[in-house]
């Protein structure tokens, strides 16, 4: 059975939903001066080096970035496929001037998909951890997803009591309080997108990204 | 081992994802010698046709050990069916350490040895090779990167360990 409470959702989800779908039509509508993706460039830059890119990466599920990590549920991306593309004139041309926390939605709208084919690819480990080797320094941009399983129960709204305060049977004072239930909780599958730009250093062989999210 | 065929096949269909036509689809057709030294040979299938008849093939050889630290070859290999003849028209080997060394002048035409050689001869010699060896010679994945490969042959081959 329907209440208000999620129809009003329903509704803030259709109209998210279609401006979502009216921002990608206009990218896609825009005429596009970016290079196309060419296969013949990033096999060039993805010829052997000597440097390597290590890091390890994670995600927070239980919503909650912490100052102090003891409060964060941390979850290591094991056995996950780790991408690296190499910054052809295609993925400069996307890319460039974004902010790291915007890179992904560039990603989802504007990068060709095959670019995504043409790069260098590992699997972490039971801890996460990753390591490309044999890579020529310069500008990357790296990608990964971890799926992770949250928690999440509806707050329900449902409706107000009024309390009416009464003194020698004189209505002295009102309050009013909004009245919530909380449903069952259940699990819910959701993904993490890493997305960001990375340097393998020329000066050095081993590039450590360290642990990042 | 049937379990860790099911965790390899997962490993290479992850890594086959999202993999556009033109990514070269490694099959792994060779291995032997015994841990702590075993080999593994893995080819790309896209044989290309020189003109003057010669089919060029793409070859990686990595080692579990080596005595000079050597992690895996990289050999661009020329086959003369006719002939039964091979050269190296071009390679780089990459160190355990990621020392990188390259050769880019051919080697002389030789008879093809009775070795792993001589499976990517009939590699060439028979355009329906990989249809006939499927369960000799599986696809491992799409990848563009010969050190990618390399990591994953050793992560699912010789360092397995079963799932957590």
């Amino acid at each position: 059975m329907l209440n208000s409470t999620t129809v009003k959702a329903s509704l803030r989800n259709l109209a998210a939903g279609l401006l979502v779908l009216a921002c990608l039509a206009s990218v896609q509508a825009q005429p596009s001066t970016r290079p196309l993706f060419n296969p013949a460039e990033a096999e060039e830059l993805l010829a052997p080096g000597e440097a390597s890119l290590t890091g390890r990466i994670f995600t927070v599920t239980n919503g909650r970035k912490a100052l102090i990590s003891f409060f964060e549920k941390r979850k290591y991306g094991n056995n996950l496929v780790v991408y690296l593309l190499p910054m052809t004139g295609h993925v400069k041309a996307v890319t460039e001037g974004v902010a790291d926390d915007q890179l992904f939605y560039v990603v989802l709208s504007k990068l060709d998909p095959q670019a995504e084919g043409w790069s260098a690819r590992v699997m972490t480990d039971e801890e996460g951890n990753f390591r490309f080797r044999a890579l020529k320094p310069g500008k990357y941009l790296l990608m990964a997803t971890i799926p992770y399983k949250t928690e999440v129960y509806n707050h329900e709204y449902q409706g107000e009591m009024t309390t009416t305060t009464y003194l020698n049977n004189v209505p002295i004072g009102f309050s009013s309080e909004s009245i919530y239930k909380d449903g069952p909780s259940r699990e819910i599958d959701l993904d993490h997108y890493i997305v960001r730009m990375v340097t393998v250093e020329a000066d050095q062989p081993v590039t450590d990204l360290g642990t990042f999210d | 081992m049937k379990r860790l065929t099911l965790f390899a096949f997962l490993l290479s269909g992850k890594l086959a994802l999202a993999a556009p036509e033109g990514v070269t689809t490694w099959h792994l057709v060779f291995g032997a010698g015994e841990a702590p030294n075993r080999i593994l040979i893995t080819a790309d299938p896209k044989i290309q046709q020189l003109p003057d008849g010669t089919s060029r093939l793409r070859v990686i050889e990595q080692f579990e050990n080596h005595p000079q630290n050597v992690d895996f070859y990289v050999f661009t290999m020329d086959f003369n069916t006719q002939s039964k003849e091979l050269r190296t028209y071009k390679a780089y080997r990459i160190f355990k350490d990621g020392r990188l060394e390259t050769e880019e002048k051919p080697s002389n035409w030789m008879a093809v040895p009775n070795n792993w050689m001589r499976i990517c001869y009939e590699i060439c010699a028979n355009p329906n090779y990989f249809k006939e060896h499927k369960d000799t010679a599986p696809a491992l994945g799409k990848m563009c990167r010969p050190v990618d490969v390399v990591d994953l042959n050793r992560r699912i081959l010789w360092e397995f360990k079963p799932p957590k």
